[in-house]
C-alpha cells in the first residue's frame, strides 16, 4: 500500500466514523420524535376521551351536521331520542327526525341563534343553531335541543292555577261586595225598623192628645165672637193639620214590612202620583218628563205606598227647583235582569255631598226650617224595602238630584 | 129617636172631643173611661153608637167589643184607633166572628165625629 493509499483510506475511515455518529444522532432524534408522537397521541386519545365524556354527559340533546345536513356527530342524549346507534346515525339527515325549520343554510353568514320550539313524541323541545364557519367557509353546524317539557308543563299549570286565583278572588272581591250591600241593607233595614217602631209609638201617643186638641179650638171657634181670636184659632188648626201630616208619616215609617205585595204597574202608581201634583208642577213651570215605556213588566208592591214613593219623589223635586231657572223633571225606566229601574231627576240645587250619606235618615232635611219633615226619604226607603227593591241616591246623577228606584219583577207562569 | 151616643176612651180628652163635637149638634154623649164601665152604661141605657178606643188598660178595646155584642148585639161601633198594628191581626179574627164594626182613625175632627154619627143614624144601621 502506498503512503498515498494508506491517507486516502486514512480519510475514508474518518469520514465513516463521521457519518456513523451522525447516523446515531439522526436515530436518536427519530427515536426521541417517535416518543414525542406517542405522547401527544395518548394526550389526543385522553382529550378525545374527555370531550366524548362530556359531550355524552350533557342531558341536552346535541348534533353537528354537514352542508346538506347530514349527521355527523351526534351525542348520547340524541341518540337516544332518535332512537338511533351511533353508526346508524351517522350520516342521516337529522330532519327525517326532527321537524326543525330554521335549517341553517351553508354559506351563509353565522346565524344568531334563534330559539323555537319543536314537538317531538309529546315531548316539546327549545331548538338553536349555530354554524360554524372558518374564513368564510362553511364548517358544520350545531344544533342543541332542550327537552323543556317539564318547564312548559308546570308554566301551564301555573298558569292555570294563577288564573284560577284569578278567578276565584273576583269571587271573594264580589262576594265581599254583596256581602257589605246586604249588610248595608240589613242595617239600613233594622235601624228603620227600630225608628218605625218609635215612630209608631210616638205617633200613637200624639194622637190622643191631638185629637183633644183639636176638638177645644174647634169648640172655642164655634164660640168666639171676635175676629182676631177668631184669626188665631184659625191659625192653631192649620198648625194642628201640619202636626197631624207629620204624624201620618210617622206611621207610616213605622209600618211593618211585612205587607202582602201584590203585583203593581210602575206606570199606573207614577201617573196617579202625577195626576196629584199635575196642577201644582204647572204653576210652579215644571217641564215634566215621562220617559216611562207602557210595556214595562209588573212588579211587586202595593199601589199606595208606591204612589207615596212617588208622590214624596216629586214633592222633593219640585222643592229643590223652586229656585231654578232650569226646571225639568226626567223620569225614566227600564227593565234589565228581572228589575225594573227607574230614575227620577230634576235639574234642582242638587245635594251637597256631605249631605248625601244622611238623604236616608229619618228627621234629616235639607229644606228650610217648616218645609221637610225629614221623613219622605227615609219612608219611601222602607217601603221599597218591604218591596224587595231599592231606593238609592245617584251621585254621579248630576247636576240636580237624580234617585233611583229598583223592583222585583213579577214572573208570570 | 134614640141620639145618646157612647164614647170608651181611657183617655179624658179623647172623651172631650167627642162630648164637645157632638152635645151642641143635637146629641146626648155619655162617656166611659174604660171597657166595663162602657158595657155596663151600654147594658142600662143602649145607646143609638158607640165610638170604641183599642188601646186601654183592663179591658181592651177587641174584648169590651165582644162584652158589648154580648150585651146589646144591635148597637153599632165605631172603632177609633190610629190603626195599630198589633190589633189587626185581632180586628180580622172578631170580623170573622161575625162582630160588626166601623174604624175610624184617630186624630178626629169635630167634623169627622158628627159626620160619622150622622151617617150612622140617618142611614141604615151599620151592616151586622
Amino acid at each position: 500500500m502506498t503512503p498515498s493509499e494508506l491517507d486516502e483510506l486514512q480519510r475514508e475511515l474518518t469520514q465513516a466514523r463521521a457519518r456513523e455518529r451522525e447516523l446515531g444522532d439522526t436515530r436518536r432524534a427519530v427515536l426521541n420524535l417517535l416518543e414525542d408522537l406517542d405522547d401527544d397521541r395518548q394526550r389526543l386519545m385522553r382529550a378525545e376521551h374527555e370531550w366524548r365524556a362530556a359531550f355524552d354527559g350533557i342531558r341536552d340533546a346535541i348534533f353537528m351536521h354537514d352542508a346538506q345536513g347530514r349527521v355527523t356527530r351526534a351525542n348520547r342524549a340524541y341518540l337516544a331520542l332518535a332512537h338511533k346507534t351511533e353508526a346508524e346515525a351517522r350520516g342521516h339527515f337529522y330532519w327525517e327526525v326532527f321537524p326543525i325549520r330554521d335549517r341553517p343554510l351553508p354559506g351563509c353568514p353565522e346565524q344568531e341563534p334563534e330559539d323555537h320550539e319543536i314537538q317531538v313524541a309529546g315531548q316539546v323541545f327549545r331548538s338553536r343553531a349555530y354554524v360554524t364557519q372558518s374564513d368564510g367557509e362553511y364548517l358544520f353546524s350545531l344544533h342543541i335541543l332542550e327537552d323543556i317539557t317539564e318547564r312548559r308543563r308546570s308554566e301551564l299549570a301555573l298558569r292555570q292555577r294563577s288564573e284560577e286565583l284569578a278567578r276565584a278572588n273576583q269571587a271573594l272581591t264580589k262576594a265581599i261586595e254583596d256581602l257589605t250591600t246586604a249588610e248595608r241593607v240589613l242595617i239600613q233595614t233594622e235601624r228603620l225598623a227600630a225608628i218605625g217602631t218609635l215612630a209608631s209609638g210616638v205617633a200613637h201617643e200624639l194622637n190622643n192628645p191631638l185629637t183633644g186638641i183639636m176638638n177645644y179650638v174647634d169648640y172655642a171657634k164655634r164660640k168666639c165672637t171676635t175676629p182676631r181670636a177668631t184669626e188665631a184659632l184659625a191659625k192653631a188648626t192649620h198648625e194642628l193639620q201640619r202636626i197631624e201630616g207629620f204624624v201620618r208619616n210617622l206611621l207610616v215609617l213605622g209600618r211593618p214590612s211585612g205587607e202582602v205585595l201584590v203585583p203593581v204597574s210602575v206606570r199606573e202608581a207614577l201617573h196617579r202620583a202625577i195626576d196629584l201634583l199635575a196642577a201644582d208642577l204647572r204653576k210652579s213651570h215644571i217641564e215634566l218628563h215621562d220617559n216611562v215605556p207602557d210595556d214595562l213588566p209588573p212588579v211587586w208592591g202595593g199601589l199606595a205606598p208606591l204612589q207615596q214613593v212617588f208622590l214624596n219623589l216629586l214633592l222633593n223635586a219640585a222643592d229643590a227647583m223652586a229656585d231654578a231657572d232650569r226646571r225639568q223633571l226626567h223620569i225614566d225606566a227600564c227593565e234589565r235582569d228581572d228589575r225594573v229601574r227607574v230614575t227620577v231627576s230634576d235639574t234642582g240645587r242638587g245635594v251637597p255631598p256631605d249631605a248625601q250619606p244622611h238623604l236616608f235618615e229619618p228627621f234629616f232635611s235639607t229644606k228650610p226650617a217648616g218645609q221637610g219633615t225629614g221623613l219622605g226619604l227615609p219612608t219611601s226607603q222602607n217601603i221599597m224595602l218591604s218591596f224587595g227593591g231599592s231606593l238609592d241616591f245617584e251621585p254621579q246623577g248630576g247636576p240636580g238630584a237624580t234617585f233611583m228606584l229598583s223592583f222585583r219583577v213579577v214572573k208570570m207562569g | 129617636m134614640n141620639r145618646r151616643i157612647l164614647a170608651i176612651d181611657d183617655d179624658p180628652a179623647v172623651r172631650d172631643a167627642f162630648i164637645l163635637a157632638l152635645s151642641e149638634a143635637g146629641y146626648e154623649v155619655e162617656t166611659a173611661s174604660g171597657g166595663a164601665e162602657g158595657v155596663e152604661k151600654a147594658r142600662l141605657n143602649p145607646p143609638a153608637l158607640v165610638f170604641l178606643d183599642l188601646r186601654m188598660p183592663e179591658m181592651d178595646g177587641i174584648a169590651t167589643l165582644r162584652r158589648l155584642h154580648e150585651v146589646c148585639p144591635q148597637i153599632p161601633v165605631y172603632i177609633v184607633t190610629a190603626f195599630r198594628p198589633d190589633y189587626l191581626d185581632e180586628m180580622a179574627q172578631a170580623a170573622r166572628e161575625g162582630l160588626r164594626f166601623g174604624i175610624a182613625s184617630k186624630p178626629l175632627t169635630g167634623d169627622q165625629i158628627r159626620a160619622i154619627t150622622q151617617s150612622i143614624l140617618a142611614g141604615p144601621e151599620i151592616a151586622r
